[in-house]
């Protein structure tokens, strides 16, 4: 059994070795962080004297996103902005895109080493906030660390969890319909008003298809999840009840009639079935930019995008109200957070970050809306002028979906994904005709009440 | 090691024994640290994992058997998945055997640029797995690919069929693909089949055989170990099949094509249920296990080793 001691005694050695050597570049790293050079240093130490306590040591900040390289490009932009104004922190940043990005957070989460502060989604946020993994931001508000005097409520309730603020909204937008108004006038339909409800929808999408032989929309409103979602809201019920664990709406019909009105179409040949919804892997190949549609369901920031790859004008609409409806479906929802971890050691200077990103002009004129509209109303004001047509259209539309609106439910239960894969898979079971809407609707609900009641358990 | 171990009498010899096996263990210990850190703790992880609730955010949660009690009772996506893994191993794998029997007995023989041509059939197990490959299926299966294209302008159909999508074909998409990609079992045919002695052969056309004959009486039993050998892989590499559903169809339409390991991959890391995972992961290789098993059982049956002896 010696040979086992010896093993051992290898064993350790190497991976003292090697986590040794692991740990000798770390520092090295943190230097390539703080980019400006001697400047920086006598800042620094202009700091030491002015500011207590800062020390010779640098505040370190771990910042992760998903996103485009557009977005990359800003952020990192506003990162060493941020890093020239405060030279007692340094910054590293990791991003990547929306794939594979929660994976990474997860893995990061079970390590104990979230970033300190990092990019959230809502149907991400109450699961992360619940388990205890998120700071609560309210505290730096009172201490004027985080400053929302400038922000609509409306815009900030959609980081809350149990009524305390975990997400800090980088931009606002909402489900809606761009639209080509060029196509609508070729067929003769009117535009869309904020006032449309779905009979005008159903006509508006027969004669379109009829008029110009293409596809009216590439998906039902909202897609089959938050057109659903927005149907129910219509009806005064939400669609997950407030702690997560079952579905709230309790009238099948509602379901049934919102698929009933889609594969009514989908059977007219005004929407393409699934196989071919499939197509579209990128917004150039949107049905819409390639003329072979005249509407699109997406988020209103996407219109930038949109216009970008169609090259011509192209608009937003309301998801369609409905004739006896009982309050407002549509809300302002919150594209994303940035969430400070709780494990953070430098929150004071992670929030701090997260303040700048909010507030701060320049830093906005970087960023230029990229994330959605801008939550503080001074930002906005000053994004104006430098805005092009499609962000313009964007932030009016923003404007014009806040006074049609009702506040946003509570963030996505964390068996979301699962439920919202089920309702795919049934969608298109309608759409194939294994289902009728009815059936679907029956096992909507038992199925999806027992993903949820077993994911609450965790 | 363990021969010089039995030899060793003296202090001295087993002190230099000892030292020996240190040098040795020294140097595979990068391999070794490797394969404790990375695979043997891993799976010992997993398998205690998956008797837990375990969403990687909060610790494990101790639940006993009810993963695996979750899965055969009341998972009917995971029914699914098996009915798509083995409806994908049953067809693919001996569809994949035969043409790459097929092709090997045509590249047996020596032609001029035979080493081309093998080259060539071998080219699309190579990449295989890509992702290249998987977008290029999309786009010869798709609404406007290439083969709709084709099948138009003969007039066989007037609009185009989403064949990925659509709930009928969407499944023999992958077969197809897994069909195409024959390259490694094709290569081992060929090794097989350049051991059959001639001599075999012309005893047998001397005596008038046909080549159908001699394909049936002298090829396929001297064969049966490579085919056997062959056969066991593909079952095994068929049930693991991940990529093709996952790039090209995403499981669907409703969970038609959705394999055991993309459901698997799906629970773990994008529904956060780890230890449903790991249960899962348990179950596949308890399934491979068995078939595994059962195709060795059948061997005897129908498995010709000439160096048994037994003829």
């Amino acid at each position: 059994m010696k040979k086992w001691l010896y093993l051992l005694i290898i064993v350790i050695l190497v991976m003292t070795m090697v986590l040794t050597a692991c740990g000798q570049s770390q520092p090295a790293k943190d230097t390539v962080g703080s980019t400006t050079g001697d400047q920086q240093k006598q800042d620094e130490q202009k700091q030491d004297e002015s500011k207590e306590n800062v020390g010779s040591e640098k505040a370190e900040l771990r910042i992760f996103w998903w996103g485009s390289q557009d977005r990359h490009d800003r952020t990192i932009k506003v990162i060493e902005m941020f890093e020239e104004k405060n030279p007692d922190v340094s910054i590293q940043y990791e991003f990547s895109g929306w794939d594979g990005y929660w994976e990474k957070v997860a893995a990061l989460a079970a390590a104990n080493n979230l970033p300190d502060v990092f990019q959230q989604d809502y149907q991400y946020l109450a699961q992360y906030a619940k388990k205890g993994l998120l700071e609560a931001l309210d505290p730096y508000v009172e201490r004027g660390i985080l400053d929302l005097s400038d922000v609509d409520e409306s815009s900030i309730v959609g980081g809350k969890v149990d009524g305390k603020l975990y997400g800090i909204n980088l931009g606002s937008n909402a489900p809606c319909i761009v639209y080509d108004p060029a196509l609508f006038e070729q067929a003769g339909v009117p535009e869309p008003t904020p006032d449309w409800t779905w009979e005008d929808y159903m006509n508006a999408a027969k004669t379109i298809h009829e008029k110009l032989d293409i596809y009216a929309d590439r998906t039902f409103p909202g897609g089959y999840f938050h057109g659903l979602k927005h149907y129910v809201r219509q009806h005064g019920q939400k669609l997950y009840s407030d702690d997560g664990t079952k579905l709230d709406y309790s009238d099948d019909k509602l379901f049934e009639e919102f698929f009933t009105m889609e594969l009514e179409l989908v059977k007219q040949g005004a929407l393409p079935m699934p196989d071919e919804r499939l197509e579209v892997k990128s917004v150039e190949d949107e049905f819409l930019v390639t003329k072979k549609a005249a509407m699109a369901a997406v988020h209103s920031n996407q219109i930038v995008a949109m216009t970008k790859a169609a090259n011509r004008p192209l608009k937003l609409a309301l998801l369609p109200k409905h004739k006896d409806q009982v309050k407002e479906g549509m809300y302002v929802k919150p594209s994303m957070f940035f969430a400070v971890a709780a494990t953070s050691k430098n929150k004071d200077k992670a929030v701090q970050f997260v303040n700048y990103f909010t507030n701060d002009i320049e830093a906005n004129k970087v960023l230029l809306a990229e994330r959605g509209v801008p939550i503080s109303s001074k930002v906005r004001e000053a994004l104006m002028p430098l805005l092009n047509d499609a962000q313009k259209e964007m932030f009016n539309f923003m404007e014009v979906v806040i006074s049609n609106s009702s506040p946003i439910d509570p963030p996505d239960p964390p068996g979301h994904p699962e439920v919202d894969k089920l309702l795919k898979n049934l969608e298109e079971q309608i759409l194939y005709g294994q289902l009728t809407p009815a059936e679907a609707a029956i096992k909507f609900r038992e199925e999806a009440n027992k993903i949820l009641a077993k994911s609450a358990q965790q | 090691m363990e021969v010089a171990k039995g030899l060793s009498n003296n202090k001295q010899r087993k002190r230099r024994n000892d030292y020996n096996n240190l040098a040795g263990y020294a140097f595979i210990s990068p391999w070794l640290i490797g394969f404790i850190l990375f695979t043997i703790i891993p799976i010992g992880a997993s398998f205690i994992l998956s008797f837990t609730q375990y969403d990687l955010l909060s610790s494990p949660k101790w639940v006993g058997l009810e993963n695996y009690k979750t899965m055969f009772l009341h998972d009917e996506r995971y029914i699914s998945a098996l009915k798509a893994t083995f409806s994908y191993v049953f067809v693919a794998v001996p569809l994949r055997l035969i043409f790459a029997l097929f092709i090997a007995v045509l590249l047996v023989r020596d032609r001029k640029m035979v080493s081309v041509y093998r080259a060539a059939f071998y080219i699309p197990s190579l990449i295989g797995g890509s992702v290249a490959v998987a977008v290029m299926w999309r786009q010869l299966f798709g609404v406007n690919g290439a083969l709709n294209s084709i099948l138009i302008e003969l007039g066989v159909i007037d609009k185009g069929i989403g064949w990925i999508g659509n709930p009928h074909t969407a499944m023999w998409t992958l077969i197809l693909l897994a069909a195409w990609q024959f390259g490694s079992p094709m290569l081992i045919f060929v090794a097989g089949l350049k051991q059959i002695p001639t001599s075999y052969y012309e005893a047998a056309y001397i005596d008038g055989a046909n080549s159908w004959q001699r394909f049936t009486k002298i090829t396929m039993p001297l064969l049966t170990p490579i085919i056997f050998f062959n056969f066991i892989m593909q079952t095994i590499s068929g049930f693991m099949a991940f990529t093709e559903s996952y790039l090209i169809t995403q499981g669907g339409p409703f969970d038609r094509t959705l394999f055991y390991a993309l459901y698997l991959f799906e629970k773990a890391f994008k529904f956060y249920e780890m230890g449903y995972g790991c249960a899962m992961a348990w179950v596949l290789l308890l399934i491979i296990g068995v078939f595994t098993a059962l195709i060795f059982k059948s061997s005897n049956y129908w498995v010709y080793y000439e160096s048994k002896g037994e003829w």
